[in-house]
């Protein structure tokens, strides 16, 4: 009763969204500048009263600029959350109409932090989290490349998270290599010859004995051999036991083939059908639990234990999560059961290798192999991967303290140096050691006054660079948006960035000219400012403290509330001296903990948090410090909370 | 109609397609770049390829059997793209190369307008050894299409059922293995939310939609198949490799097996040509060709070496013209009804400005493009007679019968100076 009077109530509100007028709310929320005389941005509404009114394309621009709370300005009257989505609804359903697909970006990577950040800090969260319910294709990671055949799924590059449940199908092309493959792998495990009235294996192939008892082109093969084999398949490739209906429906298959193209044939067919099943393609999270009052239907434990697996592991699943399979503990119906089942996945001498994913994704520091196109002259020895290795250790090593993980990341001065072949003064060049240093197994100290954690380390640095300078764009936008939850908007297509070559001038007098353009200071001022400080190092990661003739400017300014980004963070604002100054300020602010907790949650679940995530986000990053900030503890948090567990048929 | 686009890496500069006897005016690139020059004529220049004193340049000089079917495009941007070493998704998709495979491209949407057994058939030469990979054909947003190096792996995948000896039963039983795989879809997919059910919907038309290809297998003659020669499909030398997925292209729009092919050299990456005797990887060769060697290399040794090669890729895709010529087709060829285009997915250089977009167009699709022979020169970036690859393709969809007012993403820097809606009327007829 509880629950229809609930959807009833749901049901009239979601009417009521439906029917928002788009004049009435253009009138009242966007006229004021967009009329017939300021005309602001080319549009202008006066004379709109409904979607006849303007192009779809230009409606679709509208629905992004509201959607992303880009519109109305910061500055104005804002709509209430519900008239906003009414709006949103309204537009979706007559762009739809029309014929045009809307792009829901705040679903989208990249675009999570246009959630403004109070939204999930402040105030009363949701009392129920919940994932909607979804099918996300495997990553290409955990496709079994070794022995399924040719990998079929790649990642789009250039994302903060790489694998989101919104952006990847499988489409024909994959499919068409799916298909290939399992028909290669069936017809690998089944090589056989018909000798003396009896199948035998092929010499040398790897056929499975318990396979080749269905394969017999003249025998029946019972129902406990048939079974046998399917299960054989089923556990290969789903890690579980069919269900009856699974092996009487590949039973009509096998007949079906049977009767028309023989029982080799036949047999070959139905071994193929399992290893196409969606989930063997997709990982599914549907939700098997009832129906609860908040509408939301929790994860049955088949289905927690294989979204641990797939969401920690690369593969096969663990020998704990195979028991768990079998054995009735953990109890996962609970929070706390479900926690305990993590913390024992987590456990282990080293980090689970899904965490160190994680903060490769996070820091992006990777890409700096391919930032420089040719090896760099006059620097000997210079390795890209090398760097990128030894920021691997020093993640590796941090994480497996996992004692405050976030600001030793950013501000140790240690450091993981290993001997270069080549030419090992490179390495005392790169890392500013001294001539006569030998690189020790463990970890080094660099000097505290030149070196703070992960964004001083030279990999970082190389990519965060260009293939000629320091790239202070890229380094301030990494700052805004990974530490301060800032948003940088699309960039134009009309932009045509230039910055001078011009070898007489340090690269913070080449950026000039953007401050004298204010359509391009607009956006650049907050991310350049954060940038320009690592001019301290060069764009291989040298400290330095002269460039050409002078003295290295580091300084730059933490503004906080800007026209592209206004957080309004009195306590990180004002005068950046160097970068060391500016990451041991960021490393201590509780803004950037939240933000960081953002990126895990992501990184996780896989998906950007919406407003209903508050209560999820909250107790993780309350679980993070009263773990000493630990991401173990975190992590469990986040993958034990309703966030993770529970499915809803709606957003 | 046949669809086939070559790419090749490191840039097309326009003087390696500009006829000799045909002068353009050059002026000063806007965004500078190592040629320092990019198309500068006011109007469009409309010249006869074959006229008396024209001479195709050294560098296609292999395509000279072939003039009367070609047209040379210059002139066409696509500052969309961004530029740089490679556009990309966007050198097909007319949209920003740093957005990853943001929507089709029009290579696959000319696959979508015309399918075939194989919808698109899409093979590349990168220079490693993975089996395929995915460098610029996209099926629609993120949908990434492959592109097959392994020859051995391409030519099984393409003709293996066919040569089997039994296709009758292959694909019979498999018609009911994909019938069978869509029930499982389907039971699923009735219980998600709309865009999730959407995924699932996706995936059960792809096996569907192979299902229906693969039925029509048995509409081929295998004889019309070339044997699987091992010196030219297990080599690893990049020039055979080439070279079978050339006769592999051949062989699969021959059969009738696709209409639409893809072809790749060296797109997005940089191989190096061993079977040409260059030991400098690609990369090299770039900044070699484009004023900027390193020392102890010179800019007159690196444009032997992209001329090299540059004219053994020409030879293929002549040889890939007579094969399509020596097939009867109505009252001509297969050829005749066939458009290819070549080109570089880096635009005019190694490290492109794309406000030069030069191409070899060979083939008018039976006449639904107007009739070759020409050297076609769009008027400069902005003024009236300007044309974008956008639009290029967009004629390409006119042409082919599935129209677009324009393709990709529109250049606003153009808005008001260039209509950039509806086909391009120098080229359709």
């Amino acid at each position: 009763m509880r629950t229809a009077l609930f959807c009833l109530v749901l049901l009239t509100c979601l009417e009521q969204v439906r029917a928002a007028d788009l004049g009435a709310f253009l009138e009242r929320y966007c006229v004021k500048c967009h009329d017939n005389d300021e005309k602001k941005g080319g549009y202008s509404f006066e004379s709109f009263k409904g979607f006849k009114d303007g192009k779809p394309e230009a409606w679709a621009a509208i629905f992004e600029q509201i959607e992303l709370a880009q519109m109305p300005p910061k500055k104005s009257t804002q709509p209430k959350a519900g008239e906003r989505q009414g709006m949103l609804d309204s537009l979706e359903n007559a762009l739809s109409t029309a014929g045009h697909l809307v792009n829901h970006k705040l679903d989208w990577p990249n675009y999570g932090n246009f959630l403004r950040h109070e939204l999930l800090f402040e105030g009363t969260p949701h009392p129920a989290p919940a994932t909607r319910m979804r099918v996300w294709r495997q990553r290409p990671a955990a496709y079994r490349t070794d022995s399924r055949g040719i990998q079929p799924f790649s990642l789009v590059p250039g994302q903060q998270i790489s694998d989101y449940s919104s952006v990847y199908g499988v489409d024909e092309s994959a499919t068409e290599i799916i298909l290939r493959n399992a028909e290669q792998l069936i017809e690998s495990w089944t090589r056989v010859e018909f000798r003396d009235g009896e199948l035998k294996p092929l010499a040398g192939s790897p056929a499975q004995p318990a396979l080749l008892r269905i394969l017999h082109p003249e025998r029946e093969p019972s129902p406990e051999h048939f079974a046998a084999a399917v299960a054989q398949v089923f556990s290969w490739a789903l890690d579980r036991a069919p269900e009856s209906e699974e092996i009487a429906s590949l039973r009509q298959l096998y007949d079906k083939v049977a009767s028309t193209y023989g029982r080799l044939q036949a047999g070959r067919i139905a071994l193929a059908a399992p290893l196409l099943k969606p989930e063997a393609v997709f990982r599914l999270e549907l939700g098997a639990g009832p129906l609860d009052e908040h509408g939301r239907r929790r994860l049955s434990k088949n289905e927690i234990l294989g979204a641990l697996t797939q969401t920690l592991f690369d593969g096969r699943p663990p020998q704990v999560i195979q028991t768990a399979r079998v054995k009735g503990s953990p109890d996962l119906s609970t929070r706390e059961g479900v926690a305990a089942m993590v913390r024992e996945l987590l456990e282990g001498p080293r980090p689970n290798a899904r965490l160190l994913v994680f903060f490769d994704e996070y820091f992006d520091y990777k890409k700096a192999v391919g930032v420089f196109k040719d090896v760099p002259s006059g620097i000997g020895g210079f390795s890209a991967g090398t760097l990128v290795r030894e920021t691997e250790k020093l993640i590796a090593s941090i994480v497996a303290e996992d004692k405050d993980v976030l600001k030793n990341l950013l501000t140790t001065d240690r450091a993981f140096v290993e001997p270069r072949r080549a030419n090992v003064d490179s390495t005392q060049r790169i890392y500013n050691l001294p001539a006569d240093f030998k690189p020790p197994k463990g970890p080094v100290n660099l000097s505290s006054e030149e070196r703070a954690g992960i964004l001083t380390q030279p990999s970082w640095l190389v990519a965060h660079s260009t293939n000629f300078d320091n790239d202070p764009v890229r380094r301030g936008k990494w700052i805004l948006e990974h530490l301060l939850g800032g948003t940088v908007p699309d960039v134009p297509v009309t932009v045509d960035a230039v910055v001078s070559r011009d070898q007489t001038k340090t690269l913070r007098e080449r950026f000039e000219h953007i401050r004298n353009d204010a359509y391009c200071w607009k956006c650049h001022q907050q991310m350049n400012q954060l940038g320009l400080p690592f001019e301290n190092y060069d764009q291989f990661g040298r400290f330095r403290l002269r460039e050409l003739d002078g003295p290295v400017d580091s300084t730059g300014v933490l503004v906080t509330a800007g026209p592209v980004f206004d957080i309004n963070e009195k306590t990180l604002e004002g005068t950046i001296s160097n970068p060391l100054d500016l990451i041991h300020r960021l490393a201590n602010s509780q803004r950037s903990q939240q933000v960081f907790v953002r990126y895990v949650f992501r990184f996780f679940l896989g998906r950007n948090e919406t407003v209903r995530d508050a209560k999820t986000l909250r107790d993780a990053d309350a679980a993070y410090t009263a773990g000493g900030g630990s991401m173990k503890a975190l992590v469990v948090s986040l993958l034990s909370s309703d966030s993770f567990l529970y499915r809803s048929f709606d957003p | 109609m046949r669809f086939v686009f070559f790419l090749e890496g490191n840039g097309l500069p326009p003087d390696d397609i500009q006829p000799i006897g045909i002068v353009r005016k050059d002026m000063m690139n806007p965004k500078g770049g190592q040629t320092g020059k990019c198309n500068g004529e006011d109007a469009v220049l409309d010249l006869q390829l074959s006229a008396p004193g024209h001479k195709l340049p050294d560098p296609i000089a292999p395509l000279e059997r072939h003039t009367k079917r070609i047209t040379l495009l210059q002139g066409l941007s696509g500052r969309v793209c961004g530029g740089g070493h490679s556009n990309g998704f966007g050198a097909l998709g007319a949209y920003s190369a740093g957005s990853g495979a943001r929507d089709i491209t029009i290579d696959a949407a000319l696959a979508k307008a015309h399918p075939a057994i194989f919808q698109h058939l899409a093979l590349g030469l990168k220079g490693s050894s993975e089996n395929i990979f995915y460098c610029c054909s996209a099926s629609g947003p993120n949908q990434k299409v492959p592109h097959y190096q392994d020859p051995v792996l391409a030519y099984n995948m393409l003709f293996g059922k066919i040569l089997g000896g039994n296709t009758a039963s292959a694909v019979g039983s498999q018609a009911l293995l994909l019938d069978h795989v869509a029930g499982d879809i389907k039971r699923i997919e009735s219980q998600l939310p709309r865009p999730e059910a959407r995924k699932l919907q996706e995936f059960a038309d792809a096996f569907a939609s192979i299902g229906r290809r693969q039925a029509r297998l048995q509409e081929i003659d295998a004889k019309k198949i070339p044997a699987k020669r091992d010196e030219l499909y297990a080599s690893t030398v990049e020039t055979k490799q080439l070279e079978a997925h050339f006769e592999i292209a051949a062989t699969a729009l021959i059969t009738g097996l696709t209409n639409t092919v893809t072809l790749s050299a060296g797109a997005t990456s940089y191989p190096v040509w061993k079977g040409l005797g260059i030991t400098v990887d690609n990369h090299t060769i770039g900044h070699m060709y484009n004023e900027r060697p390193k020392p102890g290399q010179s800019v007159s040794e690196g444009k032997a070496m992209a001329i090299k090669i540059r004219q053994f890729n020409m030879e293929l895709l002549a040889r890939l013209v007579d094969k399509l010529e020596a097939v009867p087709e109505g009252n001509g060829s297969m050829m005749d009804n066939t458009v290819i285009v070549y080109l570089s997915d880096s635009a005019e250089n190694h490290h492109s400005s794309c406000f030069d977009w030069p191409m070899v167009m060979l083939g008018n699709l039976g006449g639904r493009l107007k009739p070759n022979d020409r050297f076609l020169n769009f008027a400069k970036y902005g003024a009236k007679g300007h044309a974008t690859i956008g639009m290029l393709y967009a004629t390409l969809l006119h042409a082919a019968g599935a129209p677009v007012d324009h393709f990709g993403t529109k250049d606003t820097s153009l808005i008001g100076a260039v209509d950039q809606t509806g086909p391009l009327k120098e080229l359709l007829a």
